[in-house]
């Protein structure tokens, strides 16, 4: 169990937003782009 | 067959077809990510993999690109049937997310609501409150007590037994005494009453949090999930006082920081800058 009271890592607001924007969830990014591609050619291609 | 593609090539013919077309397939991707995330969320990583798959199929069946008029038929229908299933089986979590939505951002503004007495006797509330977390701590009593700055639904007191008394340390350490049949439950307090004791929470579904937690701690993270409360916890096992607010756990609560914690739900105290001092989720 982490002690509470340890201080948080510091990171930038920049570092931040590239973390959540390219790390944060990539897999499901990765599947929500794949998905997202499939699902938008067989709707527009009806 | 050809006419699926010629639709495809005709969306990217234009200028404007390509803008709108790329603003189509971003806002799909993210729609796509928004359920993938909530389901993730509310452990349903498995469900994914094969929604999609039915996703997919019920759209390339449904659509005629190829003959299959009975499966087009059934299939047509499926995703409208997939929503209303979702809906029902997800519907705590999405009165979650629909609560979240529409809190104010700011607790100062969650807290704003009147009780029937005085500043002064909210304070001694707050002070008989800490005083009996404190006393149960150091003596190992397990106890759950839930903060309400709105009004309690029914049903929610309907699961334990009314009260309706002004609160004081000493019903509080009587409530919870291990002894006394409503020692099981959760305690409502608004303002400066006791509404009722021996209430049952919904535990929260997280699977993440510490193994150390036990039932307690998880039905005030839960009722917290769906809500605007505020629940106080003391461990039975360790002593340690803990507050969940927002599906979120903080532990190691002294007297002072409890104080601080009521006198903002209560709306005696400006919001300043949250401690941090949550339990991190492994």
């Amino acid at each position: 169990m982490k002690d509470v009271n340890n201080e948080e890592k510091k990171q930038s607001k920049f570092g931040r937003f590239l973390y959540a924007i390219f790390v944060n969830n990539l897999p499901y990014k990765i599947a929500a782009i794949v998905c997202g591609a499939v699902i938008w050619l067989l709707m527009a291609g009806m | 067959m050809q006419q699926f593609f010629e639709n495809i090539a005709n969306s990217f013919s234009t200028v404007e077809g390509i803008v709108f077309s790329v603003i189509d397939i971003i806002v799909t991707m993210l729609l796509v990510y928004a359920v993938l995330i909530f389901l993730k969320k509310n452990n349903a990583t498995r469900l994914m993999k094969y929604l999609v798959v039915v996703i997919v199929l019920s759209i390339v069946i449904g659509s005629d690109i190829v003959p299959m008029p009975v499966a087009t038929h059934i299939c047509s229908n499926i995703l409208v049937i997939l929503l209303i299933i979702g809906l029902i089986v997800f519907a705590p979590e999405i009165k979650r997310v629909m609560w979240k939505l529409a809190s104010p951002k700011t607790a100062e503004n969650s807290y704003t609501t009147k009780y029937d007495c005085s500043d002064e006797e909210l304070r001694e509330a707050i002070d008989e409150i800490v005083r009996a977390t404190q006393y149960m701590s150091k003596k190992d009593v397990g106890a759950l007590i839930v903060i309400a700055p709105d009004n309690v639904p029914e049903q929610n007191l309907e699961s334990g037994t009314r009260i309706n008394a002004n609160l004081s340390c000493s019903l509080i350490e009587c409530v919870f005494n291990p002894k006394a049949p409503l020692h099981d439950g959760a305690v409502y307090i608004r303002g400066n009453k006791i509404l009722a004791a021996g209430c049952f929470l919904p535990l929260t579904q997280q699977t993440d949090l510490d193994k150390e937690l036990g039932t307690r701690h998880r039905a005030a993270i839960g009722i917290t999930e769906q809500s605007n409360y505020l629940a106080i916890i003391v461990s039975e096992e360790t002593g340690i006082v803990s507050v969940a607010r927002n599906g979120e756990l903080a532990r190691y609560y002294d007297s002072q920081m409890l104080k601080d914690v009521l006198e903002q739900i209560y709306g005696l105290k400006a919001v300043g800058k949250p401690k941090k001092h949550l339990l991190k989720r492994k």
